[in-house]
């Protein structure tokens, strides 16, 4: 399991990624919040019920996946961590390709070592950043929904067997 | 050597217990640590969960109340070292006088290490200490020599902790203002070196800025790796060039004088990075526990692996690992 940034990051298969880019690409903005905030909201529930995300109120965030030309703006409004309307910039933005968000999911790479070796960029409010970054670093994968847990577990398999 | 490994967080408390880590040293979520940044840091009940996860895999636990406080937030800082007791950790980490006459004078059963923020860097330093608050180790600044180690090592009142592994910077231990003079605020008495509030990264065709305060403090082409922009670190124009004035980013990594501590007497390695990831905490707990053991197995026959200088290498800042200050051919 030791991934190295700095080596070639294992990456989906392109027809997988153009096919999740079309999807992206094509889903009106409505659909996608429909689908992702019950989404959001049962993988974060702890950390909303424990006041983790109270940082993020009135603050947008973009995680931007930069092979996809795709950016995905969320917000927390008190109760639920949702997509809103990129109907302004982002206060904080975060950039990188999907398979550095992925290693980010899985917590196989440092996102410190990803940051320095220019594979993931941070542009805006850098406080806002840096609170996002610790507070999923601080995510115990105790807290997760089962099929969540489960996932990572499948998607690190893949990471060191893709590597 | 024990091993003493850095928590930021639970997922990093257990990961660093998970790797073999002897110690975790960890912080409140305040400015009474020297790494206060918005996230980071355990409340109670982290802090509840993390001490039963350590104890029960027989790894102690240290609590870091070591910035200096101000007149006005003195109760925060009590709060913190009454904290401290009454978790019953293994130690407290201080550096202020006041916090560690207080912690001597109310939790006298309250185990005492000097931090590396005490900057003690000579035995008569390390007797002070000793005498008046019975500190029972210091943990020794990034600016000794090999050579000086030893020599503190040898006449040394209390055991004594190196740092092994992690990012370096100017290192004016206690005292630096660098960060203030930029940003108001500093390591010493608000917990932070280079807020976050300042700093402003800007990708522009020239590379990647970043600011601190607006200031700029370097400009990453492609290809070369970027920091965090600290004021020591950055690069300045002087004179005709353009270059490290101050001191160049690298990161310290001392596996190849763990013989050498060793036969000095150090007692424990302490490895740097409470403000960094789980995945940071479990690559470099692991390399540094197999180390640790193999060196424990060979002795003198000690080498470092290859694989374990990889590793570190991909988590450190900078473009090297050094020796950093322990090497000093000139003495």
């Amino acid at each position: 399991m030791n991934l190295i940034a700095g080596k070639r990051l294992p990456a989906p298969p392109p027809f997988l990624k153009k096919m999740v880019g079309a999807g992206m690409r094509h889903c009106p903005f409505a659909l996608k919040k429909q689908l992702l905030t019950p989404l959001l909201q049962t993988v974060f529930a702890q950390s909303v019920a424990d006041g983790d995300l109270d940082f993020l109120r009135s603050r947008r965030i973009a995680l931007r996946l930069d092979d996809f030309g795709e950016c995905l703006q969320l917000s927390f409004d008190g109760r639920r961590l949702t997509p809103v309307a990129p109907t302004r910039t982002a206060d904080v933005i975060i950039g990188g390709n999907s398979e550095v968000f992925l290693l980010l999911a899985t917590r196989s790479v440092d996102p410190d070592a990803l940051f320095f070796n220019r594979r993931l960029t941070i542009e805006g409010d850098t406080e806002l950043g840096l609170a996002v970054k610790n507070w999923l670093d601080s995510l115990d994968e105790e807290q997760l929904p089962p099929w969540t847990r489960q996932l990572l577990a499948l998607t690190r398999r893949w990471q060191t067997h893709a590597a | 050597m024990e091993l003493v490994c850095p928590a930021g967080s639970l997922p990093a408390l257990k990961a660093a217990v998970d790797n073999g880590a002897d110690a975790v040293y960890l912080g409140f979520k305040d400015d009474t640590n020297a790494r206060h940044f918005a996230g980071l840091n355990f409340n109670d009940r982290t802090l509840a969960q993390g001490i039963d996860y350590a104890r029960r895999r027989g790894v102690r636990i240290f609590i870091a109340v070591n910035t200096y406080p101000q007149p006005r937030g003195w109760s925060r800082w009590q709060a913190a070292v009454d904290q401290a007791a009454a978790l019953r950790v293994d130690a407290l980490i201080a550096a202020d006088i006041g916090v560690l006459g207080y912690a001597a004078e109310q939790h006298p059963h309250l185990a005492l290490h000097l931090s590396v923020q005490g900057s003690a860097t000579n035995v008569e330093a390390l007797k002070f200490y000793q005498r008046n608050f019975g500190i029972r180790r210091a943990v020794l600044p990034r600016v000794l020599s090999l050579a000086q180690v030893r020599q503190i090592a040898a006449k040394s009142p209390v055991d004594l902790e190196v740092f092994g592994f992690g990012s370096l910077c100017v290192m004016a231990e206690g005292r630096c203002h660098l960060s203030s003079y930029v940003t108001g605020e500093s390591p010493n008495s608000c917990g932070v070196c280079s807020p976050a509030k300042a700093v402003r990264w800007q990708e522009t065709p020239a590379g990647r800025e970043s600011r601190l305060s607006d200031v700029l403090i370097d400009r990453f082409g492609a290809g070369e790796n970027a920091g965090y922009p600290t004021l020591c670190k950055g690069r300045f124009q002087v004179g005709d060039a353009t270059f490290h004035a101050l001191e160049e980013p690298t990161s310290l990594n001392t596996i190849d004088l763990l013989p050498e501590l060793a036969a000095a007497g150090i007692k424990a390695i302490k490895i740097e990075g409470r403000q960094r990831s789980p995945a940071y905490v479990a690559q470099v707990t692991s390399v540094w526990r197999a180390a640790l053991d193999e060196f424990a197995r060979n002795g003198e026959q000690f080498s470092p692996r290859k694989e374990w200088m990889d590793i570190l290498a991909g988590v450190s800042e900078g473009s090297q690992t050094t020796l950093g200050a322990y090497s000093r051919p000139w003495q």
